[in-house]
């Protein structure tokens, strides 16, 4: 067998039995069991008593069960490799290899020749007595380290070099950060790299959805034991509780936009095929639940057909009046075939379908409008309308504040007048998530009157755009980023729900922005005021952009946005540094993308991962 | 009803809108069904539009893939290694230490702002 990446193979002269500890190790005691069994020299721990005391010591974790040996070797190999890195050298590296009773020879043998090489990284190789599952494998090699940080690696899965170096890096220029992850890869059967898994900086409501994050995770080993290490019963989605508990108390997690780790896709791995652990999906669907009772939100936590993807509905406190302000002048247009008065038809595609929570349509209506448009709304929203005549030049941003002081509510919903709702319940969705002390802005899902998208939430990275905006609505997006709640840098002011007292204390709208531009004002005032912006593909509309009102971008306001937010302004957090800047469809970088990136679908159809 | 409207003038008017909905209130019903089919109709066929637009838009982001890495691998080609070494350092820099600093500089500039 050809060594893949130049490691020892296992040496025939040991025995198995010599080198792994007789039992399995839980708490405290697998650091004595740990010197005993490899017989190393001590390296790590005279490393730590020699390096600087801001220089973190890392401890790679890998449970093991049953992977194909040379698979283990190139896990092994990888972390071998770390040391070798000159920036890595001054690091104390362990790594705990915890078998869950393998059932392959050829395994334990290669668990045995590690754990007798001596070198710079000190191994530890515990047996466990019984097969247990990941959770009780990974605790077992919880316990056994003794790192200030766990690197947290999968039995067939690979490191970067130089990836601690990084890691370590990160950590050196901000001594407060508990948890980093990385972007990661898949590595293919054919040992090719491929598919980059390009993500955002931390975003809490997309790990409330899915592990976005998945690998590399590096945590602070004292944090990751407080909150109690890998949760029994999540087996298979042991990571992601992982993570959310690690949220609760030490978020925001570090980011490092760079490949750390080149994910497996071993024939049963969920790298592969994410619907290979059906198990999983329950699990997960049970940590995301356990997490939020943890944080007091009351939800309900489903699956969605989509592995790996869990919906969360955010149950509403109270019956709260929610406030429709809609500028309008009352003009008509024809949308499939048919001609409307638009405001009429974003109305009515609203009255009765909300049953959770009351409603009132605060309407800014021009001065001049023809009068069948007032009379139409009476008509179709009764008692719930007001009207706000408005007898300035047009400013949809006075316009709207205009709107938002004669609302009652306490909830302001700023909607378009060429909208039409179609999903029933669309405003209690983003209610929910409203209710949220630190969210500032919920964002819909808005398509064209094609069905394609309109907004998936605002896109900084370059240019001021919108996420995926001509994607079909029923494509998921990369990653599933176009399927689950996210935070995103801004919302569009076609159909944005705020609480009323953040759009007031935020200021309202930006009067110096009277066409364009001025949602995005508004969304980057909501972030620097310390809120967060959520996107949820759970509340949708159709938005017949440029039907009822065309207003090309004056430069002036280009240059008033950027000039107000400077280079803040193109630094997008929720996309990826790897991405090409001015475009919203997620493109790699030149030299980035590795391999083909789509799979076919089993409907025919072609997606990313 | 207001006694000052002449009768003759609404029956009149009822004439006019018969003429145009036809000859009973069934037919302005099946009229306005007419509308909503093909309104459905033409909502439907859109839609499905939408749904190949989305895919020449899968399409293209496939092709402009296609095509930078077809560029990237020519380039690479004809670099020296020293020249692979700044190109690969430069991007490190471009993609994880410069945004690293901003995102200090933005933390603390909103800690200063609180």
């Amino acid at each position: 067998m050809t060594e893949p990446t130049g490691q020892a193979g296992p040496d025939p002269r040991t025995t198995h039995a010599a080198q792994v500890a007789p039992n399995g190790v839980t708490g405290r005691a697998g650091e004595a069991s740990r010197d005993a069994v490899t017989g190393q020299t001590g390296q790590a721990g005279a490393d730590a008593a020699t390096s600087p005391a801001d220089v973190p010591r890392f401890s790679v974790i890998t449970t093991v069960f049953d992977p194909e040996p040379e698979h283990l070797l190139a896990c092994i190999a990888s972390v071998d490799a770390q040391a070798a890195d000159l920036a890595v050298a001054g690091l104390g590296i362990e790594h705990v290899l915890v078998d869950d009773r393998s059932t392959r020879p050829e395994v334990r043998a290669v668990l045995c020749a590690a754990a007798s090489r001596t070198g710079p990284v000190t191994r530890t190789v515990v047996e466990r007595n019984e097969n247990g599952g990941i959770v009780a494998a990974s605790n077992d090699a919880l316990a056994a380290a003794t790192g200030d940080f766990l690197v947290l690696l999968d039995h067939d899965d690979v490191l970067v070099d130089g990836a601690l170096a990084s890691v370590a890096s990160a950590l050196a220029a901000d001594h407060s950060i508990d948890v980093v992850y990385s972007d990661h890869d898949l590595m293919r059967p054919d040992g090719r790299c491929a598919w980059p898994m390009y993500k955002p900086d931390f975003s809490l409501e997309r790990l409330r959805h899915h592990n976005y994050i998945t690998h590399l995770v590096v945590a602070r080993r004292n944090v990751v034991t407080d909150v109690g290490g890998f949760t029994p019963g999540t087996d298979g989605a042991q990571d992601h509780d992982l993570l959310l508990r690690l949220a609760e108390v030490a978020a925001p997690f570090h980011h490092v936009p760079e490949i750390l780790l080149h994910w497996r896709q071993a024939p049963n791995s969920s790298a592969l095929d994410s619907g290979n652990k059906p198990a999983a999906i329950g699990a997960e669907v049970r940590a995301v639940s356990a997490h939020l009772d943890r944080c007091g939100i009351d939800a309900e936590v489903t699956e969605t057909g989509q592995p790996g993807v869990v919906r969360t509905r955010r149950r509403i406190v109270g019956r709260p009046l929610v406030s429709v302000v809609i500028p309008t002048r009352g003009t008509r247009g024809r949308v499939w075939g048919a001609e409307r008065i638009f405001v009429h038809n974003a109305v009515a595609s609203i009255v009765g379908r909300e049953p959770d929570i009351d409603l009132e349509f605060v309407v800014v209506l021009d001065t001049g409008s023809e009068p069948v448009v007032e009379r139409g709304l009476r008509r179709i929203a009764g008692d719930a309308l007001r009207i706000v005549h408005y007898d300035r030049p047009f400013n949809f941003s006075d316009k709207i504040n205009e709107g938002v002081s004669a609302a009652a509510g306490e909830y302001v919903l700023l909607l378009n007048d060429d909208t039409e709702m179609i999903g029933a319940g669309s405003i209690a969705e983003m209610v929910g998530l409203a209710q949220q002390a630190d969210v500032g802005m919920v964002g819909p899902k808005l398509l064209f009157d094609d069905g394609t998208l309109q907004h998936g939430g605002h896109l900084y990275h370059g240019t001021i755009t919108h996420s995926l905006l001509g994607w079909a609505s029923s494509h998921p997006g990369p990653y599933n980023m176009a399927n689950v709640v996210r935070e995103c840098i801004g919302a569009t002011a076609a159909g944005s729900l705020m609480r009323r007292d953040v759009f007031l204390r935020v200021g309202g709208m930006n009067t110096d922005f009277p066409a364009n531009y001025n949602d995005v004002d508004l969304s980057m005032t909501v972030r620097h005021a310390g809120f967060r912006i959520l996107w949820t593909p759970y509340a949708s509309w159709y938005h017949f952009e440029s039907r009822s009102f065309s207003h090309p971008i004056d430069p002036a306001e280009t240059a008033l946005i950027e000039q107000r937010w400077g280079r803040d302004l193109y630094v997008d957090p929720y996309s990826n540094p790897n991405l090409t800047p001015g475009r919203n469809d997620w493109l790699e970088l030149p030299g980035r993308s590795g391999a083909p990136p789509y799979e076919d679908l089993p409907d025919g159809r072609r997606s990313w991962g | 009803m207001n006694e000052s409207i002449d009768a003759d003038e609404v029956a009149g008017e009822l004439e006019r809108l018969r003429e145009l909905m036809g000859p009973s209130e069934t037919s302005y019903a099946a009229l306005l069904e007419d509308r909503d089919q093909a309104v459905q109709a033409a909502k439907d066929a859109l839609a499905e539009a939408g749904e190949l637009r989305g895919h020449i838009v899968d399409l293209s982001v496939q092709l402009s893939r296609a095509r930078q890495e077809q560029e990237y691998q020519e380039v690479s080609a004809a670099m020296t290694p020293a020249e692979r070494v700044v190109y690969r350092a430069r991007r490190r820099w471009a993609t994880s230490a410069t945004p690293r600093l901003a995102a200090a500089v933005r933390r603390a500039k909103q800690t200063l702002n609180r």
